[in-house]
């Protein structure tokens, strides 16, 4: 019995040693994204509209990098969200902001990809619905993302109607 | 020697391995690589004045300067040497179709983006060596060009992009993001 003591010790320590992280359920829906859509403006004192109009009826084409948290499969971040945390500075929510984490962009998601985002800051607010779904016959199984988006400030309400495809860019 | 202290050797061995293991620092990646959040301005400069009640012939051309940020990625590309891979940058391949005095629509860069998988070639590349990159974008009717360096996880960006009507010049600067990838 003695000599199997130290065998018994270093098993002890060896189990310690193993990581014992739960394995985590891959995240396929996080990455890069390809977004467009049209941004409709409604102002008051538009100086751009037409003559005798408040409304402007722009595009925009960007990039959205999306990360669902590891630790939290409901919750999800957004980076590159025009009128969150990119786009003019005076019209989006964190208007002085420079730094990403400044400005970070968080909302939530169910199991079946449909999203939810609602931040304020000091009067600027940005609220979305959207989804995330694998797309159909797509043999890299890449995602699309739909997203209907307002930011309101004042007297300025823009809403976004967007949609886009995940890329296979990765940069790990 | 008996058979238990081999054993015990064994283990100790083991031990060691997986410790060395564990406390090695992970592979650096590239000091390019990432996703970076950019703030500046973006000029927009019209060649010819489409206002005629804002800038008469005399008047010089009409000038629109807006404050703005974005998200870019930089890939440092493994099969192409010296060669950056940029994904959503402002000016190229990312962009707004915007309306000027109510009938003018531009748009300030190329409607490339969605299009990423299924047209190769309209990819955004530049050259690097050392900390400096260099960007030339052309496309049809028009072009982007931009000169710019990425130093300790800070990216600097001076671009160009310019059609028949307008020129866009993009002063950005930016930092790594770190948070993205735990």
């Amino acid at each position: 019995m003695n000599k199997l003591l130290p065998l018994f010790l270093l098993s002890v320590i060896l189990a310690g040693c193993v990581d014992s992280e739960p394995t985590q359920v891959i995240d396929r829906t996080s990455g890069f994204y390809a977004i467009s859509g049209p941004r409709i403006t409604v102002e008051d004192s538009c100086f751009h509209c037409p003559v005798g109009e408040n409304t402007l009826n722009e595009s925009v084409i960007f990039s959205l990098f999306v990360q669902v948290d590891p630790n939290n499969s409901q919750r999800i971040q957004f980076y590159g969200l025009q009128g969150a945390d990119t786009g003019d500075m005076d019209r989006r929510i964190f208007p002085k902001c420079t730094r990403s984490q400044d400005c970070e962009v968080f909302g939530t998601i169910q199991a079946g990809g449909d999203f939810e985002i609602d931040i304020e800051n000091n009067g600027h607010r940005y609220a979305a619905t959207g989804t995330i779904a694998r797309i159909d016959n797509n043999p890299a199984g890449l995602y699309a993302i739909q997203l209907q988006g307002q930011y309101s400030y004042e007297d300025i309400t823009i809403d976004y109607n967007l949609q886009g495809s995940q890329v296979s860019l990765r940069l790990d | 020697m008996p058979k238990i202290y081999i054993l015990f050797i064994l283990l100790i061995v083991l031990i060691a391995g997986l410790f060395i293991t564990a406390t090695s620092p992970p592979v650096q990646k590239d000091p390019y690589t990432g996703l970076y959040y950019v703030h500046g301005s973006k000029m927009i400069e019209f060649s010819d004045c489409p206002f005629i009640e804002i800038c008469g012939p005399d008047e010089g051309p009409f000038v629109d300067t807006t404050y703005f940020s974005s998200v870019v990625a930089v890939k440092m590309m493994q099969e192409k040497a010296d060669t950056l891979h940029f994904f959503g940058l402002p000016g190229a391949d990312e962009s707004e179709n915007k309306f000027y005095f109510g009938n003018y629509l531009r748009s300030d860069g190329a409607p490339f983006l969605p299009a990423y998988d299924t047209s190769v070639r309209d990819r955004v590349y530049g050259s690097y060596s050392g900390t400096a990159f260099k960007i030339d974008y052309n496309l049809i009717s028009n072009f982007y060009k931009a000169t710019g360096t990425i130093n300790n996880g800070i990216i600097e960006i001076q671009g160009l992009y310019t059609d028949r009507a307008i020129s866009v010049e993009f002063d950005l600067m930016g930092e790594k993001i770190y948070t993205v990838f735990k």
